[in-house]
Order: C-alpha cells, then sequence, then structure tokens
C-alpha cells in the first residue's frame, strides 16, 4: 500500500473517531460533564463545588441534633448533642426546644453553605469568563429541601453564558442522597412520645423500619441519648433529650 | 421511787449533717445554656425572667396548645409559645386534633407510606410529580406502613433514547413516565448535567408481568439476586426486579427448564417455598415469625447458612449468640427476644412482681449482695442478629424484669422479655404497715422496728404497723459529688437517736457511773436498754420477748445479776395516767418478783408491760443498719466491683449526760464512738473520753468506679 493510501486510511479513522466523539458528546452528557465539567455545563460545576460542602454539612448536623453551633446541648463522645426537647425540672415533661426540625436544619444548612455558594458562583462566573464567555448572573435565593432520600439545594440565581450564542439558566439544583428526611420524621415522633409520656420505645420503629437502627442510651443524668442510624446507607441521627428525670435520691 | 442518776446515751448512726439553702426561682424565657422555657433562678437567665412564677403560668412560656407551620402544613403539640412564634409558627390554644389541618392520615409516595397531613403529603407529592394518595382514615403508623410496597407492579416497557427499555414499577410511575422530558433544570433529575433532554415515549404498563417475560424486553433471566423489601428477590439481566428467589426456579443448563420455572420468569407470582432454619435456597425471609432477613451471603459469618445460594443474597438468621451468664458459652436468643443482663452488683433476673415467691423477695432483700453502691441494670436486645445493651436509668431508678413468653406464644422453648422497670422506691417511705409494704403491687420490704414518724406502739396487736417500709431495691446516690444531697438523704430517714436511761443505785453517785461495768449498766437499766452494746448477747429476741411480756419465764440459771440484762425494762408506770405515754410521763415502780408496783399499787402494774421495738442489742443493731442501707447509697457497703466502703460514711456514737430530776441536761459528759463501720470499738463509756481523738480523725472516703 502506497503512502497516499496510508494516509486516506488515517484521515478515515481520525473521521470516524470524531464522529464517535462527537456522537458520545451529544447523547451522554454525563460523559461530557466528567470530561470537561466546566465547559459547557455550570450544572454539573456547580453540583461538584458544592455538594462536599453540603454533605459535610449534614454530617455534621445528624451528629449534633441539626444545630451547627448547639446551645443547650449534651457532651456525648466529643459531640454537642443539641436538646431537642427538654426540662431542667425532676419528674417533669420537656417542652420542644426546636418546634419545626425540618425547617430548622433547612435552614441551618443554607447559612452554612452560604459562603460557598457565593464563591463556587466567583468561581464559575472567572472561569466561563476564561473560557471568553460573557457571564451575567443574577442574585438569586438558597432553598433548601429535605425530601424523601434525597437534599435538594436549589440555586434560584440565573446565569447568562453568551458566547456567541446564548444560552440561560433559571436555577440549579444540586441533589444528594440522604435518608436524613425520614430519620427525622421518627426524630419527631420520638420527641412527641418524650414529650408527653416521657419516653419512647426504639423497637416500635424499629419493627416497622427494618433497615433502622435506633439506640435509646440513657445518661447518668437521665438524659437520653437517641441515636438513629440506617443500616445500609449509614446515615445517621443523632439528638438528645431530657424528660422526666429522676434524681439520684427523692 | 426517785430516779437518783440520770445519764442518757444519744446514740446514733449518723453520717453527714448537710445544709440546704432556698434560692429563688422563675420562669426564664431564654437560659443562658440556651434553653427555652425553664424555671431557673436570675443569675441562669439570659432574657425575660419573670420571678416566682413557673414557665406553665405564663403567657409566653405556655405549651399548652400547638404551633402550626401554615405553609408545609406540620404540627406541633409541646412548644412554647415564645419558641414557636419565634420560629415561624403560628400558636394556637387548642389541641392538635382540634386543628382541621393538624390531623394526620396515611400518605403513600411511591412505594413508602408514612403518616403526614394532607398538606404535607400534597407538597410531596408535588415534589415527586405525582397523585397525592392520602388516606385520611388510616391515623395509625402499622396500619400505615403495611401499604407500601402494596401497589400492584408490573413491567414498563418504553423507547428511551431510541432502545426499548422496561422497569419493573408500580403503575402510577409508569403512567408518570409517558411523554416525559427530563432536563437538567426541572425536575428532580437534575442530576443530569449539559442542558440536555431525554424523550420518553409510549410507556407501556404491563400488569402482572415481568421484564423477562417473553418479548417485552432484552431483559432475561439470571441467577443475581438484591435485597428488596426485606426478602431476596432474583434480578434479571437489565437489574430489574424478577420474583421472590427460589434456587428451584433457575438453572444453567437450558434443557432442564420447565414451564413452571418459564412461568415464574414470566408472570409476577408469590412466593413458592418457604425458609427453614439456615436456608440457602430461599429468598422468603419472614422478619418476624421467622427471625431472619436478606442479607450479604458471607460464608461462616453468624446466621449464615453453610451452602452457598445462587446469587450474593441470602435470608440470614437474625438470632444472637451471647454469653449472658459468663460461663463461656454463647446462648442463642431469638430475634426480638430480650434478656436482663448479669451487671456486677445487681440481682441478675428479676421475675415480674407477681411471679415472686417469699423465698426470692427475702433474697431481693439481702443489701449485702445485690444493689450495691455503682451498680446499674441493663437489658440485653437481640435485634438484627446484634445483642444490644440498653441500660437502665441510673441509680436504680429502674431495675430489669424479666418473664418467659413461651406458653403464651404457645412456644417450646423459653423466649424472654426484659424491660428496665421504674423502681418506685420513694413511694415505699408512704407505706406505714407490713401487708401494703411487701405485696405484689410495690417493690418494698419491711424492717420491723423503728417507724418514720417515731411513734412507738405498745400494743401488740399494732406490731404490723411497728416498722419502717424501705425500697427493696436500695436506690443509688451520686454521694462522689460535691454538691449532692446524698449526705443528706442517708441522714434524713437514717439517723436515730436512741435515749437509754439508767438508774443509779439508791447509795450510788452519778459520778462513779464510769466505773461501772457494762454489764451492770444493762441491769440497772429501764428504758430502752437493748441500744446498749451485748445487751441480752446471751439470749435469743423470742426468749426475751416471753421473758418480759410473760409472767413466770425463768431464766436458765442464776439471776439478772448473771446476765447483760434488766429486769425492769418493759415494765412501766405513769406519773398521771390522763397524759401520753412519753419520757417525760415515766416513772418506775417499785420491783416486786415479777411485777412492778406503781404508786399506790393499784395491782395493774402486770397490765404495763409493753411490747418493745426490740429485745436484744444485736436486734437493734440490725434493724437501724438494714433501714439505714437500704435507704440509698448509705452506710458503709462493698460496691459493685468489690471495694470495700469507707468507715467513715457509718458512725454510731454514744453520747453521756447527766441529767437533773425534770430531764434536762445536768452536765456533759463525754462523746465515744462505740462503732465505725462493721469495726466495734472498746472503751464504752470511757470517762476519758480517748475515743474522740480518734473520731475526728474518720474522714468519710470512698471511691467511685464508673461501670460501662
Amino acid at each position: 500500500m502506497g503512502k497516499r493510501g496510508q494516509v486516506t486510511i488515517f484521515i478515515i479513522i481520525a473521521i470516524i473517531i470524531i464522529v464517535i466523539g462527537i456522537l458520545i458528546y451529544a447523547f451522554y452528557p454525563q460523559i461530557q460533564s466528567i470530561i470537561n465539567p466546566t465547559s459547557k455545563n455550570p450544572s454539573a460545576f456547580l453540583q461538584s463545588c458544592l455538594e462536599d460542602e453540603i454533605e459535610e454539612t449534614i454530617e455534621i448536623l445528624s451528629l449534633q441534633g441539626g444545630s451547627m453551633a448547639p446551645e443547650g446541648y449534651y457532651l456525648y463522645k466529643g459531640n454537642k448533642l443539641k436538646y431537642l426537647c427538654y426540662t431542667n425540672q425532676d419528674y417533669q415533661l420537656c417542652g420542644l426546644q426546636i418546634s419545626f426540625l425540618e425547617n430548622h436544619i433547612e435552614s441551618e444548612i443554607k447559612n452554612a453553605i452560604l459562603d460557598k455558594v457565593n464563591s463556587c458562583l466567583e468561581e464559575l462566573k472567572e472561569t466561563f469568563e476564561e473560557e471568553r464567555y460573557s457571564v451575567n448572573i443574577e442574585e438569586g435565593d438558597i432553598v433548601v429541601e429535605l425530601l424523601p432520600e434525597r437534599v435538594i439545594t436549589t440555586l434560584t440565581h440565573k446565569l447568562t453564558l453568551t458566547k456567541g450564542d446564548t444560552a440561560r439558566y433559571d436555577g440549579f439544583k444540586i441533589i444528594l442522597e440522604s435518608d436524613l428526611y425520614r430519620l427525622l420524621g421518627i426524630t419527631e415522633s420520638i420527641l412527641e412520645w418524650e414529650s408527653n409520656y416521657g419516653e419512647a420505645e426504639p423497637l416500635l420503629y424499629m419493627g416497622v423500619y427494618h433497615d433502622l437502627d435506633i439506640e435509646k442510651l440513657k445518661q447518668t443524668d437521665d438524659t437520653k441519648v437517641y441515636i438513629l442510624t440506617n443500616i445500609n446507607t449509614k446515615d445517621k441521627f443523632q439528638f438528645a433529650s431530657r424528660s422526666l428525670p429522676f434524681p439520684p435520691g427523692y | 421511787m426517785k430516779i437518783k442518776n440520770y445519764f442518757i446515751i444519744c446514740i446514733g448512726i449518723l453520717f453527714v449533717v448537710f445544709t440546704t439553702f432556698l434560692v429563688s426561682a422563675g420562669c426564664c424565657e431564654k437560659t443562658k445554656d440556651g434553653f427555652w422555657c425553664q424555671d431557673v433562678t436570675e443569675d441562669q437567665c439570659e432574657t425575660n425572667f419573670l420571678s416566682t412564677t413557673s414557665c406553665a403560668q405564663t403567657t409566653f412560656c405556655t405549651s399548652a396548645g400547638t404551633c402550626v407551620d401554615s405553609a408545609k402544613g406540620t404540627c406541633k403539640e409541646n412548644s412554647y409559645k415564645i419558641e414557636c412564634t419565634s420560629g415561624g409558627g403560628t400558636w394556637e390554644k387548642k389541641d392538635k386534633n382540634e386543628i382541621a389541618m393538624c390531623r394526620e392520615g396515611c400518605c403513600i409516595i411511591g412505594e413508602s407510606a408514612d403518616l403526614r397531613t394532607s398538606v404535607e403529603c400534597q407538597q410531596l407529592a408535588s415534589d415527586y410529580g405525582i397523585d397525592i394518595d392520602f388516606r385520611a382514615n388510616i391515623e395509625d403508623l402499622g396500619a400505615c406502613s403495611d401499604l407500601a410496597y402494596t401497589k400492584e407492579k408490573g413491567a414498563c416497557v418504553y423507547e428511551k433514547n431510541y432502545a426499548t427499555t422496561c422497569e419493573f414499577i408500580t403503575k402510577e410511575d409508569c403512567n408518570s413516565k409517558k411523554s416525559v422530558s427530563l432536563t437538567d433544570e426541572g425536575g428532580i433529575r437534575g442530576l443530569i448535567g449539559g442542558g440536555k433532554t431525554e424523550t420518553i415515549e409510549e410507556a407501556i404498563f404491563h400488569s402482572g408481568l415481568l421484564c423477562t417475560a417473553p418479548g417485552l424486553s432484552d431483559c432475561a433471566v439470571s441467577s443475581e439476586t438484591i435485597c428488596y423489601n426485606d426478602q431476596v428477590y432474583f434480578i434479571d439481566t437489565c437489574g430489574q426486579n424478577a420474583n421472590v428467589y427460589d434456587s428451584r426456579m433457575y438453572t444453567e443448563n437450558e434443557n432442564q427448564w420447565t414451564k413452571e420455572m418459564r412461568d415464574y420468569w414470566t408472570y409476577v407470582k408469590e412466593p413458592s417455598c418457604t425458609v427453614s432454619g439456615l436456608d440457602a435456597s430461599c429468598g422468603n425471609c419472614n422478619f418476624w415469625d421467622g427471625g431472619n432477613t436478606c442479607g450479604a451471603y458471607k460464608k461462616g459469618a453468624q446466621g449464615m447458612p453453610t451452602q452457598r445460594p445462587l446469587g450474593d443474597y441470602v435470608c440470614k438468621d437474625l438470632a444472637c449468640y451471647y454469653d449472658v451468664n459468663d460461663d463461656g458459652k454463647e446462648e442463642r436468643y431469638e430475634h426480638g427476644e430480650s434478656v436482663c443482663a448479669e451487671s456486677e452488683g445487681t440481682f441478675f433476673h428479676i421475675p415480674q412482681v407477681k411471679e415472686r415467691s417469699e423465698i426470692l423477695r427475702e433474697e431481693l432483700a439481702d443489701i449485702t449482695q445485690y444493689n450495691l453502691p455503682g451498680s446499674r441494670y441493663y437489658k440485653l436486645q437481640c435485634w438484627n442478629g446484634v445483642m444490644k445493651t440498653i441500660p437502665c436509668r441510673e441509680y436504680r431508678n429502674e431495675v430489669c424484669e424479666e418473664m418467659d413468653l413461651a406458653d403464651e406464644l404457645d412456644l417450646e422453648e423459653e423466649y424472654m422479655q426484659a424491660s428496665c422497670v421504674v423502681n418506685d422506691w420513694r413511694n415505699c417511705f408512704e407505706i406505714t404497715n407490713v401487708d401494703d409494704c411487701e405485696n405484689d403491687k410495690v417493690d418494698c420490704k419491711w424492717i420491723p422496728g423503728y417507724r418514720f414518724d417515731n411513734q412507738n406502739f405498745k400494743e401488740r396487736d399494732k406490731e404490723d404497723e411497728q416498722g419502717s417500709c424501705v425500697p427493696l431495691y436500695t436506690p443509688g446516690f451520686d454521694f462522689w459529688e460535691p454538691e449532692s444531697d446524698a449526705h443528706a438523704l442517708c441522714s434524713l430517714n437514717s439517723l436515730v437517736i436512741e435515749n437509754v436511761i439508767y438508774e443509779q443505785h439508791f447509795l450510788g453517785n452519778r459520778n462513779d457511773f464510769g466505773g461501772v461495768s457494762t454489764e451492770d449498766a444493762a441491769q440497772r437499766c429501764f428504758e430502752n436498754c437493748y441500744a446498749i452494746p451485748d445487751y441480752g448477747v446471751e439470749f435469743t429476741a423470742s426468749f426475751l420477748e416471753d421473758f418480759h411480756l410473760n409472767n413466770g419465764k425463768t431464766l436458765p440459771s442464776g439471776g439478772i445479776r448473771d446476765y447483760h440484762l434488766s429486769g425492769r425494762e418493759g415494765y412501766y408506770c405513769l406519773k398521771d395516767r390522763d397524759e401520753p405515754d412519753t419520757i417525760d410521763n415515766l416513772k418506775v415502780g417499785l420491783e416486786a418478783g415479777n411485777e412492778i408496783q406503781c404508786a399506790a399499787g393499784d395491782n395493774k402494774d402486770s397490765d404495763r408491760r409493753r411490747v418493745k421495738l426490740f429485745y436484744t442489742y444485736d436486734q437493734w443493731l440490725n434493724s437501724v443498719k438494714q433501714r439505714a442501707k437500704s435507704m440509698g447509697d448509705c452506710g458503709v457497703k462493698e460496691n459493685a466491683v468489690g471495694t470495700s466502703g469507707q468507715d467513715g460514711a457509718e458512725l454510731i456514737t454514744v453520747i453521756f449526760q447527766k441529767l437533773k430530776q425534770d430531764g434536762s441536761v445536768k452536765e456533759n459528759g463525754t462523746v465515744e464512738t462505740i462503732w465505725i463501720g462493721d469495726k466495734r470499738i472498746d472503751g464504752y463509756r470511757n470517762v476519758d473520753g480517748g475515743l474522740e481523738e480518734e473520731l475526728d480523725n474518720i474522714e468519710p472516703s470512698w471511691e467511685y468506679h464508673k461501670l460501662e
């Protein structure tokens, strides 16, 4: 085969590779985002930039009874466990310290990631500007939603990217798998028992939710540490409660 | 006859004197520690302190109402009003059930079901883009959970990105796939980046068919399995669920496939096998009745069958193997079964109160063996193959009791259920007779002798009321804490003071009393003589009871002078018959044989022999020690880890005084400690007071061992 034939074959192979590449690029956006998450996919950029921060925040909140800097806590194995129901009076039932735990945690996550969101958006802007995009970001809000099996963080910021064509993004969602929503639902039920009867029975819940492990650890001062764990995913939520305490003595 | 010399001995078990102080508390909106609505002192309060008013009485810290979040439709009872409103909620002074929005029902989202308000349910359905399925009439969590995983499922076949795809899902989920475009901007599937669109068209639901049904898709049978809803399921080559794993329904050899096997991979079918013991062939696990559930197969691990299953999952046995009694052998406990732990210093395996015999009750009452300082009861719960240790309340405010449910459940082998039961020891002190104290309703025990109200009945028919009802399970105190009430608590009911009255001989002098032997002092005693060391040491209590109360009982040999015994104890006369029977109204009559002649000899002396609290020193000593030590971590005891208590925690002190005829103190004498813990100190009635220095050197101290 002559040199010309070889060149032709190489050109054909190159064209095939390019076509395959374009097809992959066109039909598998996930792959596109993995190959170059920043160039044309601000969603992936923000997901990548924020998810560790959100995950870490959720982990801290889960270990501290839902507060980043808990006030009114019980120190358990180095963690400050927020008292979600508390009384300082012997033989008295506790009162809720946070009425709407879900709202509170959503708000805590929002506040904890606020700075990171701003820095990620700034980084996004710089990255795209380096690629000669004209970038416009309209201020928006951060909405955190705890939902079954996931936590969704929505940035309502509007992004316009212009480089010849204009692409407009009306918001971004960062979705993390988490069982926190269900754990909080059970926590609230436990707190209802604690505040009405002074005690909750973990087996009642474990009998219904077989993938759940609930520990109730009674401490010396009659504080109860509850640890809820999803056996499969290892998602955890722990908190403290003090209800109907009996003193040492009368 | 005049009493020439009095000596009063005040004998007490002294623990520690305590002081109390009262501090004015009130309701605090938020404490410095960050708690809402607590009754604290002003210096502990951060905002809004209302002195001398409890939080329940205030308008801002009341919790008698419901906090409502109307946006999400959630409602909370037992919230404090101020916390509720500061968190954006609306406070309503009504019960939760009186507010229509707050009524919960069963909310079914996909395959999960949970109790929610209708607004919450609507919100969730909206988030998932599905129709709301809210059952207002189901208000029980168990009944609601039963509705999970009950929706009909089938093969949902559709074209996705120009390829035929099959999913084994509910009809509802399948319908929601029709003509849906998924992008990264709008729906929950926002993870998909790039702004691209996936198009699904013509999703068709095949009710009752699996994805492996012939002609539906390219999904094929496989030996792979997965855990789903506690059971082991086959999955096909597309990763979709098929029926419950049954090893008889799969073979690698195509020639061995039967119609039954093909049908099993075509239609949705009920499980065709049952799990028997450790079984690798069937995935029909049963969490409750069978005590097994789906789990990853690990060869040789606890609860795993020896034979390997076809896939990676198997019904694993959830029973626990645990050495409860520390004999080196692990016993088997069923999933859900629980027993009491054998923790140091506690009574092991207390049966429920109704199942206790009299002998067991006596055993339980042994304060030297059980409920020792530092001990705590624990429950062991077998769950999911793990024996979990569940602590009962500290300070033995709870004890672990257990019962065998084998008969009730119609089981051949024992099936124990243990529970941490409140030790209602505080209630014991309210009980004033032996019958109410020792029955199957309360956990108390009766100590004959002193009463808490210090009344001493002289009549025989009140013997059942002459004593103290104390806790059967001795509670614990935080005695090692500087601000502990333990010392006060021990002193409060365990301190006894007994006045022993001696009579000096007619020709004797009170100053000569130091030279009188203990034996002689016992014979000169006529009131509360049992508090004299060695009093009645030669006799049993029942012999002395007969001797003092029943005429004619004679001593084994000789007379009173040969024994540590008083011939006068038990006899008495009153100065004034119409006045109460108190020490101030007491006088001694002339001895005449077995009788005492009071005043004018009215021949009623024998009627005035009275029932005594105790008849010997040992009886007295044992009673006061038992009562004191049953109150809590009082006195000298060995603790749960076998360390002895310090003697300074338990003292018996004697004070000698000279009294005037009217009973008032003429001159203080010596103070002597005659018992330090279980150690008897010689030198009783040591007129030089030689033991005072030794007493001063005794510092109550203890060791505390935290048991994990």
